[in-house]
């Protein structure tokens, strides 16, 4: 027995080493697998430069006060995913909306000292979350001095009214420092690196993987079609067969987390490698259910539907919890990972899955057996 | 019959959409943010309480009060986005003028994340700020004793900081004006999804197109058909796979919406709409017949097929508004046939015709498909 096992191993070293040599001898085989890796570092590179969900435009007019010159100043320099830009005059700003460069103007009033009910005058094309948002963050810069009014209101409403004292006690009290920190469940967040536009990388590469393997197995089935296999005993088949799916896409997964290092969006290694290894195997064993299912043309179609499902209950360009969709994105490989990389609780629970999916393989394996 | 296979589970996909969006939109949901800590101290309960039933907040987005294993498992299960973690002497530090810092935690990255973190920062500064004046006063009146009441004074000030914080819209006067001709964006991601589905369906025509055809053609060349015509033939037969997917798949899926909430969710001139898919189909059919073409081995086809077709949708604006992107990728995109094919059919359903998208669309039509007749022949 253990001679079979190491004849084995020795007939898929070979298999592999010989369908890289088919593989690798195509020069567009490896350009392609060169894309994904200059694809990606081309994305992290533009997204640095990147540009904010909204362009809103502050009209501070000419004689406002210091403050309201600060206000504006503070909104443009902090760091958010909103664009500002300061104009003088609120028709050139108008302008601007209707030229579409601009998604709405907020017009300061010319001193902070008493905001009143409409103080700020707002002119937008809709209204939406974001904008909802956006005004938040002005009142936010805004609040420093509304609190500072409200104090000085109280003291005079206590009949305390000298103000340089007042100010005096002000400016004692030194709260400084973040009050906000932001974590992932195992303190670090690995995703905090990325911002918006370089979040859906790794899913997206894990969609390629997925299609790799795919085709590897319908790689498999064509050759079978073409006879390369009729004169091989069904043992050494049942041998040769997995090299295919598993050769080729070991060379993807590879590339794929070189990709994650080379652009930083790896977080710890170690957690990494047993994440990619977990999801290759998913995908393998998924992979092979539907080839047990299919012949190779349906094979071939159901990897459009496959895809869809994948991107669209994984969290990758957005998280369908949201809508109340629940259990269903459980039977996504993709969702596991990229939760796994953050948190390492989810790790079991991949396993498990997989454990499960293992033994649908091997009941459809069994299945298949006896009707042949 | 894989044709088939593919429309049935593509509108397997688009039903569980449909119904948990119908579902969605008839009940109450309210994004969920868990808050752990101390929950019984007054100022968090109070807090809490009034965010929950006085805050504009508070259509949106649902406080939860969860301790920490639970928030965990919350989190995990998508049942909250996040959750605020509060050091249980916090209150009292900050009697005592510390800062203890409030850790929000979140499981994913992205748009979501970005704005949930521009929503915490602002309650940071609010927190800070308020913190501030109360104990200004504090500390006045704490060395002023016979002023007035230091504990009075102090919820009296709260209650009016929060009075302020809860009427915060009040200062804005917002004047709202669609601009004529502005797509909506519900119009721009129903184009965005057809464009999605058309440049994604090259990864199912491998056993179509790829693989060796030489001795294929040269039987057909001696029987009198033409390279041009055998292009032409396979070009039909693979724009006629995409429309079956977006016309029957897409179609119906917007048929059930529409059905199901009652109302139209989408009213294009269907004949112009329809006009419009079919140039941008042969548009994506002959950018497939040129990969194929270019590349002999499947595996390699279809993997370059996955990698442009996400790259194209991704960089064209039909997953991100392209407004989202910076300057120069905006720049780029508008020669991309992503956003071409997206420009036309947005003015399929009521808006101006793109005339630059439409030669952007024939021109790629034209070179993808010389490209494809060029190889043919030198092979």
């Amino acid at each position: 027995m253990f001679y079979d096992v190491k004849n084995n191993i020795h007939t898929a070293i070979k298999w592999y080493i010989t369908l890289n040599k088919r593989l690798l001898r195509r020069f567009e085989f490896i350009v392609m697998l060169l894309i994904l890796p200059i694809l990606v570092l081309g994305m992290m590179a533009v997204s640095s430069r990147k540009k904010g969900l909204l362009d809103i435009g502050i009209v501070v007019e000419k004689g406002s006060d210091n403050e309201v010159k600060r206000v504006a100043h503070t909104l443009m320099e902090g760091e958010s995913v909103i664009d500002f830009s300061i104009y003088e005059e609120e028709e050139l700003a108008k302008e601007e909306i209707l030229k579409g460069k601009l998604d709405a103007i907020w017009v300061l009033p010319y001193s902070l000292e008493s905001i009143d009910n409409g103080s700020i005058k707002i002119y937008q094309t809709d209204n939406s979350t974001l904008k909802n948002i956006a005004r938040e963050k002005l009142y936010s810069a805004l609040y420093p001095y509304i609190a500072y009014s409200e104090y000085i209101k109280y003291m005079n409403k206590i009949n305390v009214y000298e103000k340089d004292i007042l100010d005096k006690y002000f400016k004692n009290i030194s709260i400084d420092g973040d009050f906000i920190k932001f974590e992932g469940p195992d303190s670090e967040n690995t995703y905090d690196k990325l911002n918006y536009l370089t979040y859906p990388i790794r899913g997206f590469m894990c969609i390629w993987l997925f299609v790799g393997v795919m085709t590897a197995n319908i790689y498999f089935l064509a050759d079978e079609k073409k006879g390369l296999f009729s004169m091989m005993d069904k043992q050494l088949k049942r041998v040769v067969a997995p090299v295919y799916s598993v050769g080729i896409s070991v060379n993807m997964a590879v590339v794929m987390l070189v990709t994650l290092i080379l652009t930083k969006q790896s977080g710890d290694i170690f957690r990494e490698l047993i994440g990619i290894v977990m999801l290759l195997t998913a995908f393998i064993i998924l992979a092979d259910i539907l080839k047990q299912s299919f012949d190779l043309h349906i094979l071939e179609a159901v990897i459009l539907p496959s895809v869809l499902f994948l991107i669209v209950f994984a969290p990758i360009i957005f998280d369908i919890r949201m809508f109340g969709v629940a259990y269903i994105y459980r039977l996504n490989p993709i969702y596991y990972y990229l939760n796994l990389i953050n948190d390492r609780e989810v790790f079991f629970e991949f396993a498990v899955f997989i454990l499960v999916i293992f033994i649908l393989d091997i009941i459809f394996s069994k299945i298949k057996c006896k009707n042949e | 019959m894989a044709v088939l296979f593919n429309f049935i589970m593509i509108l397997g996909i688009c039903a569980i959409f449909v119904f948990t969006i119908v579902i969605q939109s008839r009940g109450e949901k309210r994004i969920g943010v868990g808050v752990v800590g101390n929950i019984e101290n007054k100022y968090m309960k109070l807090g809490v309480e009034m965010l929950n039933n006085m805050d504009a907040s508070r259509l949106s987005v649902k406080f939860e009060s969860l301790d920490e294993e639970n928030a965990k498992k919350a989190l995990r299960e998508g049942r909250i986005a996040g959750y605020f973690k509060i050091d249980k002497d916090f209150i009292e530090g900050l009697e005592n003028g510390e800062n203890r810092p409030v850790i929000y935690v979140s499981s994913s990255g992205g748009l979501m994340n970005e704005l949930s973190k521009e929503v915490a920062s602002v309650f940071s500064v609010l927190i800070v700020n308020s913190e501030r004046v109360i104990y200004a006063v504090d500390e006045y009146l704490s060395e002023h004793k016979n002023v007035y009441d230091r504990e009075t004074a102090n919820t009296e000030l709260n209650m009016s900081l929060l009075k302020n914080v809860f009427t915060r819209g009040k200062i804005y006067n917002i004047e709202t004006k669609a601009l004529t001709g502005e797509v909506s964006v519900k119009d721009n991601y129903i184009c965005a999804m057809i464009i999605i589905l058309t440049a994604l369906s090259g990864v199912g025509l491998g056993s179509l197109l790829s693989g060796k055809k030489d001795t294929l053609q040269e039987v057909l060349k001696s029987r009198g058909l033409s390279y041009i015509s055998s292009i032409i033939c396979e070009l039909i037969t693979v724009t006629l796979y995409i429309l079956i997917l977006i016309i029957f798949g897409f179609g119906i899926f917007l048929l059930a919406i529409n059905f199901l909430q009652d109302e139209s969710f989408i009213s294009p001139d269907y004949f112009e709409f329809f006009c419009n898919i079919f140039a941008v189909s042969i548009m994506f059919a002959s950018m497939h017949l040129f990969i194929y073409e270019l590349i002999y081995q499947r595996v390699t086809a279809v993997l370059m097929e996955i990698i442009l077709g996400i790259s194209l949708c991704y960089i064209g604006g039909c997953i991100y508004p392209l407004s989202f992107f910076p300057d120069i990728i905006q720049k780029i995109s508008v020669f991309l046939p992503s956003t071409a094919g997206k420009n036309i059919l947005i003015s399929g359903l009521g808006y101006r015709l793109d005339l630059f998208s439409l030669a952007v669309v024939f021109l790629y039509t034209v070179l993808f498909m010389g490209g494809v007749y060029v190889l043919r022949c030198k092979k």
